[in-house]
């Protein structure tokens, strides 16, 4: 007897005999093939396009969040916020081959959000210190940060947003001038500018600071 | 080496220390979990950019003042948060300590409530209009917390995290013996961090049980309330708060000002705020996480002595505190880094790196200071003491940063023996 419509679609929503019954799972079929297959499942609704797009992405996006930001709290935080962007605004992308761009403009501009955002806080929280209005709490160093690594995101910090972002993805990530303009949607010699002033700044201070001193003096110092 | 050479150097060796410090901490499982359950909350993109295009043709019609009105009326408040029965306002990171006689009760003012057990010790790190990150120092934590598609709860404990979205859930954690326990009654968590590395979801009825030390977890179903987590061994004694000031009292502690200078970067004024206060009262009244920051304030401006007498204090005042032996660390790199005669003070680094590996075998900076032992005997004069250290470095940590380090110094020690008769 040929099953009738309902008993085939009740079927399909059957959990897969792999997973507990209780979980009631329903698996996607996976989103294969290039970028504009993906670009063309997310603007489709289709169900496993998000997952595809972080899988495909996901490393990409922390390791240029990282290089940004530093080791940050946040960042569990701001990997999930990239990809809802990504996620919400996929119809303004033009060009489905420039997937890969794109998120990496979408991360910096994320990471330079909450740059902006901690620096407007930071410089009212200094305004109310020196008024003694109120006590800042801050949380404990973390030990397992090594104190040059805190060191050169200390510096980082005091820079502006734009020569930060420029100088991490340059100096920490280790891109192409013309990378980094791509990423920060600038031109090439706003890039070169930025980072121009960015290391004079970082190696003026680095040079006076105990922890990174040894590291610009002597380079190999650690591989002997 | 001139500067840019240095300098990129330097960034290399950033983006090492931070892969490495990524891979230890899987942030990708947990952020894939949450996003996932995100989009089956949300509306679909043919219908979202539906809802905009009416939006955008509907504020075309309207006054820019009226537009500018609407948006700033939308604009998601942060959560506030009161502590205790009575329901006192606290501040993100202030530390929270429930009483050895009763629960002490925090409260979320969009309805979430965390309740701490006995003795627990918590902090509240962050808060914003979806949720918030409670660190959980110690003990036991109850949390009920109210369901939204855009909920961001997090609860950390130890090396672990738990993502929270609309539960009920206990969580108890033993930093002595590094046990997490995380029994939910309602709703779906994913657990992350430590031995559990990309993260484990756990459904409701679940209770799973990490052992760090040992280094295995267990997870039990078909519970129907979260049970107390029973410890495989008895507990460490809880702490005589009779016999040193205590990190918190009863309720919250205000952060010295100096923090928040320390924070910004500006050390020097920070040591100056801490000098203003009295340095010998901040060493003898905070707590541990306070004279590890002032340690690190003195010493990044300037002031090695005072560094070294912070972290003096807390070694004498916390003896069984982890960071009691963080502090170890710091005072050996301060002998390294410091201005004593010839092998002195290498010799005095070589003590407190080995006391540290030896109260922390496995802690975050054991491979630091094991590579820090290794140069400072050797700078020291102990070559056999430098190439016992070189080997052991080799053995546990062979693409380490002082991998090539440890390699010459074992090299030069197999070719002393060669020369040998």
């Amino acid at each position: 007897m040929t099953p009738t419509p309902k008993l085939q679609a009740s079927r399909q929503r059957e959990a897969p005999a792999s997973a507990p019954a209780r979980m009631g799972v329903v698996q996607p079929l996976p989103v294969v093939g290039d970028d504009t297959a993906l670009v063309a499942a997310l603007r489709s609704g289709h169900p496993g396009a998000a997952a595809a797009l972080f899988d495909r992405y996901g490393t990409h996006v922390q390791r240029v969040l990282v290089r940004v930001l530093g080791p940050d709290p946040d960042l569990p935080d701001l990997l999930h916020d990239v990809f809802v962007t990504c996620l919400e605004r996929i119809g303004t992308l033009r060009d489905p081959a420039a997937l890969p761009g794109w998120v990496t403009n979408v991360a910096v501009f994320t990471a330079r959000g909450l740059i902006r955002r901690r620096s407007r806080r930071r410089w009212l929280d200094g305004l109310f210190l020196a008024w003694g209005l109120r006590r800042v709490a801050v949380p404990p160093p973390d030990p397992s940060v090594s104190e040059g690594l805190r060191a050169a995101y200390h510096i980082c910090e005091r820079m502006p947003a734009g020569e930060r972002i420029a100088f991490a993805l340059r100096i920490f990530d280790g891109r192409e001038l013309t990378d980094v303009a791509a990423a920060c949607a600038i031109s090439l010699a706003t890039a070169k500018r930025r980072i121009a002033r960015a290391e004079a700044t970082f190696l003026a201070e680095a040079r006076a600071h105990p922890a990174l001193r040894d590291w610009l003096a002597e380079g190999t110092r650690w591989t002997g | 080496m001139d500067g840019l050479e240095g300098l990129r150097d330097l960034g290399r060796r950033v983006a090492e220390m931070q892969d490495d410090l990524v891979g230890r901490r899987d942030h990708l499982a947990a952020a894939r979990h949450r996003l996932l359950a995100t989009t089956a909350a949300r509306p679909g993109p043919a219908r979202r950019t539906t809802v905009r295009l009416a939006l955008i043709a509907a504020g075309a019609l309207s006054t820019a003042a009226i537009l500018l009105v609407v948006l700033r009326l939308d604009r998601p408040r942060a959560l506030t948060f009161e502590i205790g029965a009575v329901g006192r306002p606290a501040e993100v990171g202030r530390w929270i300590a429930a009483p050895a006689e009763a629960e002490l009760p925090i409260r979320f003012s969009e309805g979430t409530r965390i309740v701490l057990g006995r003795r627990a010790r918590a902090r509240v790190t962050k808060v914003d209009a979806h949720g918030a990150h409670i660190v959980l120092e110690r003990g036991e934590a109850r949390a009920s917390v109210r369901p939204a598609a855009a909920g961001r709860w997090r609860i950390g404990a130890g090396p672990f995290d738990v993502l929270v979205t609309g539960t009920r859930l206990k969580v108890d954690w033993d930093p002595g013996e590094e046990k997490l326990a995380v029994a939910l009654a309602e709703g779906a968590v994913t657990v992350s961090g430590g031995i559990l590395g990309a993260g484990r979801p756990l459904a409701a009825g679940e209770t799973l049980r990490a052992f760090g030390r040992e280094g295995y977890f267990e997870v039990q179903s078909g519970l129907s309330a979260p049970p107390s987590p029973e410890p495989a061994v008895a507990p460490p004694p809880a702490p005589d708060l009779s016999a040193h000031p205590p990190d918190p009292v009863h309720g919250a502690v205000e952060a010295p000002a100096w923090r928040g200078l320390a924070d910004a970067g500006r050390f020097a004024d920070a040591l100056a705020a801490a000098e203003r206060n009295g340095f010998a009262r901040e060493c003898a009244t905070r707590g541990p996480s306070d004279l590890l920051a002032l340690a690190d304030a003195a010493r990044l401006g300037g002031n090695l002595a005072r560094s070294r007498g912070a972290l003096s204090a807390l070694r004498r005042r916390f003896p069984g505190d982890e960071r009691a032996s963080i502090a170890a660390f710091g005072l050996g790199r301060i002998a390294f880094e410091g201005s004593g005669a010839g092998g002195e003070r290498f010799r005095e680094a070589a003590r407190w790196f080995e006391t540290y590996l030896r109260e922390q075998p496995a802690g975050p900076l054991a491979r630091d200071a094991l590579g820090r032992l290794m140069e400072a005997t050797n700078r020291g004069g102990d070559r056999d003491g430098a190439r016992r250290a070189a080997r052991s470095y080799l053995d546990a940590y062979p693409d380490g940063p002082h991998a090539g380090l440890a390699r010459s110094i074992a090299s030069a020690g197999a070719a002393d023996n060669r020369r040998e008769p």
